[in-house]
């Protein structure tokens, strides 16, 4: 598909009973880009994506598709394919039944419509399937009838509204990579709405981290991760140990009556944060030592638990290294591995 | 072990209460005379009679023809109505399902009579014909209707469905005609059944609004009670198999809808 279409939302707010569900929100997707919307349940994302869908209709601001206002126009004019939560497949229809729908609709010829639904059966993967009942398909084959049906119509856009939270672990990381190889290949501009941030980085070109309506941080998967802009994103994006500081000036910082020195980090931070992978420990006496209260086997890696000084910090350590509950471990931070915060 | 006995006899009793008048029902309209513990004796007389009745079948067809139409046309007005308040104005469905419930207060006399009065005279003079007999009867079942049509809406996630339908591009009537109606159905026809059987025994109106004039089998049997006891009973029986077989009927569609909604 040659014909990828921007979105652009400008200052979008959408209220219910007086709350802001989405609060004064500008974005834009790129053509062929696929962006995530990501946050927490009851943050923003699945309005604002119905907002673009056309089930909303902002109370202010604008929303474009193209160039083209589409605001106020209803959502079945807007062209787009959008595939829901629950798939929201049409319980009444068979597999082809339900591909075909949009095609239907749009008063296809029974030959190009039934060669259509042949080709996007192969495209997800179901070939043969066209008659079954959807209701004896797996989830995985739900979601694919769903996405199949979305992109019947070569929409100019593909919003995804959790895809893929309704499946087990497996086959949400097989259809994860599939969905994303297809978007690639497609090219079509994608909005992807997820709470999960593995999802969200593994997929999008670019995330938008939102919260009580509002974008936290906008940027690539890499930046979220290297550089969260707020303590939100922070914690939200991976894990993250966020330990109260005082500043002494001058680059220095007194954490747990040790200074560390931190030339990168303006004097004005109060909070510093270092990810799991960047602390290291060791079984003598270090910058900072504390006593390791759980250890979690993950296979490759091991997370462990350690309390200094009464605060809590995470560890993610290579499985070679053995602690057990109790023990007295050195803790030791990379100075350029410290983010302010 | 005590618990498990206790439990078993409840059911048997139960069973027993709910059972035991139907049977001797039957068997009464089987008896000859039943003046001891025992019939005195058995024969089929009253269900030859009853069966050789001509008035019996044009009475029995008639109440198949106006619960049908009955519960036909209430479904026909709640299923598109409860599609519009789903979609659009889903606060109203609590009122809605009150007016439906207002019935209940007027007892059918009253209802019946107020009919007769206005629909005597010109413009409508309907009354005593079937032409107000359905209607009223529609109004009637209106609770019962609501119910079936408002549990099948509930279980079938109509907004999910309507918007993805919209998001490909079908108006209101096409998403109504080609995928609420038809996943709707078999829950409604389930629920509807209840509405069916009040139908099929609504008496009071009929007997006030079209009597003699336009016989249904609850009014036959009322009129045949007075002659011969034991066909009034054939009677009731023929209506607790009819109830049961649609019963059955219903349950086998339970099991269809149920399926569909967890899709």
């Amino acid at each position: 598909m040659t014909n990828s279409v921007p979105i652009r939302l400008e200052q979008v707010s959408r209220r219910f009973q007086g709350k802001a569900a989405v609060d004064d929100i500008s974005l834009e997707v790129k053509p062929g880009e696929l962006l995530a919307l990501l946050g927490p349940s009851g943050c923003g994302k699945t309005t604002t994506l119905r907002c673009v869908a056309g089930f909303e209709i902002p109370d202010a601001g604008k929303v474009f598709i193209g160039e083209t206002d589409v605001t106020t126009l209803p959502a079945e004019s807007r062209e787009v394919g959008m595939v829901f939560q629950n798939y929201a497949l049409f319980p009444n229809l068979s597999v082809a039944g339900n591909i075909g729908f949009g095609l239907r609709v749009a008063k296809w010829s029974k030959d190009k419509l039934e060669a259509r639904v042949q080709e996007l059966l192969k495209t997800v993967g179901l070939v043969g399937f066209d008659k079954r009942a959807v209701q004896s398909l797996s989830g995985g084959q739900r979601q694919r009838v769903a996405l199949a049906r979305a992109l019947a119509r070569e929409p100019r856009l593909l919003l995804l509204d959790e895809p893929l939270s309704a499946l087990d672990a497996k086959i949400r990381i097989e259809l994860r990579t599939e969905l994303k190889r297809l978007q690639l290949e497609l090219g079509i501009t994608t909005l992807l709405v997820t709470h999960d941030q593995e999802e969200a980085m593994s997929m999008a070109d670019r995330v938008v981290v939102m919260n009580n309506g509002k974008i936290e941080q906008l940027g690539s998967p890499r930046d979220l991760y290297m550089k969260p802009a707020t303590p939100f994103v922070a914690a939200f994006v991976g894990e993250m140990n966020l330990l109260e500081v005082q500043s002494l000036g001058n680059g220095q910082f007194k954490l747990l009556d040790q200074s560390i020195s931190i030339a990168s980090i303006p004097s004005s931070t109060t909070k510093l944060g270092v990810r799991p992978e960047n602390v290291t420990l060791s079984e003598h006496k270090t910058q900072f030592s504390g006593t390791v209260e759980l250890v979690t086997y993950l296979g490759a890696t091991q997370q462990v638990l350690i309390n200094v000084s009464n605060q809590f910090w995470i560890a993610r350590v290579p499985n070679t290294q053995i602690f057990t509950r109790g023990q007295v471990v050195g803790l030791e931070v990379a100075s350029d591995a410290w983010l302010g915060m | 072990m005590i618990w498990t006995v206790l439990r078993r006899s409840f059911l048997v009793l139960l069973f027993l209460f709910l059972t035991i008048p139907i049977l001797m029902t039957l068997i009464y309209s089987l008896s000859t005379a039943w003046t001891t513990l025992l019939p005195d004796g058995y024969t089929l007389e009253a269900w030859q009679t009853l069966f050789a009745d001509s008035r019996f079948w044009s009475a029995a067809g008639r109440s198949f023809l106006l619960s049908i139409a009955a519960v036909g046309i209430s479904i026909a007005f709640l299923v598109p109505t409860l599609f519009a308040v789903t979609l659009y104005v889903p606060k109203l469905a609590a009122a809605l399902e009150f007016l439906s419930l207002w019935i209940f207060v007027f007892p059918g006399v009253i209802l019946a009579v107020g009919l007769i009065r206005i629909f005597s005279n010109p413009p409508l003079a309907i009354s005593g014909t079937p032409w107000l007999l359905i209607p009223a009867v529609t109004v009637g079942v209106m609770p019962f209707a609501y119910r079936a049509v408002a549990n099948a809406f509930e279980a079938a996630n109509v907004r999910e469905l309507s918007e993805a339908a919209r998001s490909l591009g079908a108006n209101d009537l096409q998403i109504l005609l080609w995928v609420i109606l038809p996943t709707v159905l078999p829950g409604v026809l389930s629920g509807g059944v209840l509405a069916l059987s009040a139908a099929f025994g609504e008496f009071s109106l009929a007997q006030l609004i079209v009597g003699s004039a336009w016989e249904t089998l609850p009014y036959y049997q009322y009129l045949t009670n007075s002659q011969d006891g034991h066909r009034s009973a054939a009677i009731s029986f023929i209506a607790f198999a009819v109830a049961w077989g649609l019963g059955a009927f219903a349950l086998s569609q339970k099991k269809d809808s149920s399926a569909l909604v967890t899709v």
